[in-house]
């Protein structure tokens, strides 16, 4: 499979994403013409209203929403492969749990943290995403091995305890926390500049660590026995794998909230179509998430403009439909 | 001379006493469209809003109430009447047990109210949803619990107020103003709310008009691009005030920004169905409307 036809479709999906980040660019509340958002982006001395909100509101945002999209994509991809689960998502070992966690302690304490103009919102629930991973790890680990499915039921349990105590401080907090309900919804309402900051060093190396990964991940398809016979160190690729999964799910998390559907999805659409191999798989997918947010996120905020929805409403409504075509016409990869 | 004036009480009295008693039973249609009939003054009363809490306490009838919301914080002796739990959710055994023979509701719980009937007890829906209807409330709510004539006064006394303020604003420019109900995400007064109707009466433009009803989420790009001229926000009690939120992208421009007109507002009193709506009219219309630099 992994031959012209997948590079076309990889291709397709590029350009998908570009043309995504066009339309977003222009489409909003109010319509800003292709020309005028390319002077606004390459004459610094442009200024107004337009040049404004492309600077400071639109394009951070687009931005935000292709690597979101991209980590929560291939982070999904990871753990379906590591998991050899088609139900598993970014979510599965519960770092979505942690996050929130992270995030409404924040809240609920008017933490005012300050971390490279982070508040303590987001920096809270990166910290709670990679606790929960190393928690969830060593609970699962038993001599020197982790064995997946103790990791997957270890995920779940723990990600259903930190849920229930996020629904706890939900519950006996006042007014205040309301905030708390409007976060866990997810979007990308606030996205700013400091946020594509924080995002794309972890994107970045969590895509790497995942990318260089691929092969690895094909052969544990095969079974863990059978990727020991062929050469593969099992619980150090699994480590790795683990890391570079919730690495990317924390990025995308404690950004922009738990965004549904898009990490479980946008890698059974890619596998539908040009099959099961990793190393052609992996790019597709990080490519396809971040043109299906970018676009999600686009009709989120003109709909019913100047009323914004929140982007997991749309990722679902859009997503599911479309998912169960491909899943009517193609069949489920197994 | 005393003893004059002691009869005197007394007849004054009696005379109230029997101006309050008087016309029970009464028949009432509630917000719900509910015909209800109130054999005689009511004399413990369950409040299930801080809004109608408010409204009980404004008209006299504060010794009447037997229980209230763990929301309904003003006035101060509220707070010490038994409580029954959440807003939405308020404890049914509670209130139960508090042997109210009316029970005040809103339409956020309604649906109490419908269970409250099933087990005998006389519930009303009293929902006002613009700052006119508050005032039509106040005299609903009087003439339910039998505080008529106070409540009554206290409608004269709102009208007047917003007739003042109706003058103090006629012939200004009407600013545009935007009520940032939180940051992240953006929501705002939209449309049909409260927090509009009040903007509007204090003789300001809400910048908002065409968002969805109620308090919902709006896009940044237009606040950019509408360039509101004041903002208000909720001033809440804790932490997490939209006021000391860092301001958002792009918004470091924007004239009332510029301008230093950034407020903060009580929340209770601008978004709650209750008598002090008039006294955030007049703060906001001081706001709008006052010499630069007056208030703050």
């Amino acid at each position: 499979m992994r031959g012209k036809r997948s590079w076309a479709i990889t291709a397709l999906l590029g350009m998908a994403l570009i043309g995504a980040v066009i339309v977003a660019m222009g489409a909003g509340s109010v319509y800003i013409p292709p020309g005028e958002v390319a002077r606004i982006l390459t004459d610094p001395a442009q200024g107004g209203s337009f040049a404004t909100i492309i600077r400071q509101i639109r394009l951070p945002r687009v931005l935000l929403a292709a690597l979101v999209g991209s980590c929560l994509a291939t982070a999904g991809a990871v753990f379906q492969g590591l998991f050899k689960n088609p139900m598993a998502d970014p979510y599965v070992i519960g770092v979505s749990s942690g996050a929130s966690l992270g995030a409404v302690v924040a809240m609920a304490f008017g933490l005012q943290l300050r971390f490279l103009g982070l508040d303590s919102v987001p920096l809270l629930a990166f910290l709670g995403a990679v606790a929960t991973m190393l928690l969830v790890y060593n609970l699962a680990r038993t001599g020197g091995k982790v064995p997946v499915l103790t990791l997957l039921v270890a995920g779940v349990a723990v990600g259903s305890f930190l849920s229930a105590l996020v629904s706890l401080f939900v519950y006996f907090a006042d007014e205040r926390l309301h905030q708390v309900v409007f976060w866990l919804m997810g979007g990308f309402a606030g996205a700013t500049w400091h946020y594509v900051g924080m995002a794309l060093p972890y994107t970045v190396i969590g895509l790497a660590m995942v990318g260089l990964h691929a092969r690895e991940l094909n052969v544990l398809l095969l079974g863990e026995e059978q990727a020991q016979h062929l050469g593969v160190d099992v619980e150090r690729v699994k480590k790795i794998l683990l890391a570079a999964g919730s690495l990317l799910t924390a990025t995308a998390v404690s950004t922009a909230g738990p965004i549904g559907f898009v990490g479980l999805i946008a890698p059974h659409m890619v596998r539908m179509i040009i099959g099961p191999d990793h190393r052609s798989l992996l790019p597709a997918v990080a490519l396809l998430g971040a043109a299906f947010l970018v676009a999600a996120d686009t009709i989120a905020r003109t709909i019913i403009s100047p009323t914004e929805l929140p982007v997991g409403l749309i990722t679902a409504l859009c997503g599911g439909p479309f998912f169960i075509y491909l899943l009517k016409r193609k069949g489920l990869w197994s | 001379m005393m003893k004059r004036f002691l009869v005197l009480l007394t007849l004054l009295v009696l005379a109230t006493g029997a101006a309050a008693q008087g016309g029970f039973p009464r028949e009432i249609v509630d917000d719900a469209g509910r015909k209800v009939l109130i054999p005689q003054a009511p004399g413990r009363i369950v409040s299930l809003a801080p809004s109608n809490t408010e409204i009980l306490f404004a008209i006299g009838a504060g010794d009447q109430v037997v229980g209230v919301t763990d929301y309904c914080n003003y006035p101060q002796e509220a707070q010490e009447k038994d409580k029954v739990g959440g807003f939405s959710d308020p404890n049914l055994e509670a209130i139960v047990a508090l042997a109210p023979d009316l029970v005040l509701g809103t339409n956020f719980n309604d649906g109490v109210i419908e269970d409250l009937a099933q087990l005998g007890i006389r519930g009303l829906v009293i929902s006002p949803g613009t700052v006119e209807e508050v005032l039509t409330a106040i005299e609903r709510v009087g003439y339910a619990v039998g505080r008529d004539g106070e409540a009554g006064a206290l409608a004269e006394n709102l009208r007047e107020r917003l007739l003042a303020v109706e003058e103090y604003i006629a012939g200004k420019e009407r600013p545009r103003v935007l009520y940032q109900v939180w940051h992240d995400p953006l929501m705002v007064a939209g449309p049909g709310s409260f927090v509009d109707n009040a903007i509007t009466l204090a003789g300001g433009d809400n910048i908002a008009w065409d968002a969805a009803r109620g308090y919902p989420r709006f896009s940044s790009e237009v606040v950019v691009l509408r360039d509101p001229e004041v903002i208000l926000s909720p001033k809440t009690h804790g932490s997490g005030a939209v006021a000391d939120a860092p301001l958002p992208p792009g918004w470091e421009d924007l004239t009332a920004v510029k301008e230093g007109r950034v407020y903060s507002i009580d929340a209770d009193m601008i978004a709650r169905a209750g008598p002090r709506i008039v006294a955030a009219i007049e703060e906001v219309a001081r706001i709008l409307h006052g010499e630069k630099g007056e208030d703050k």
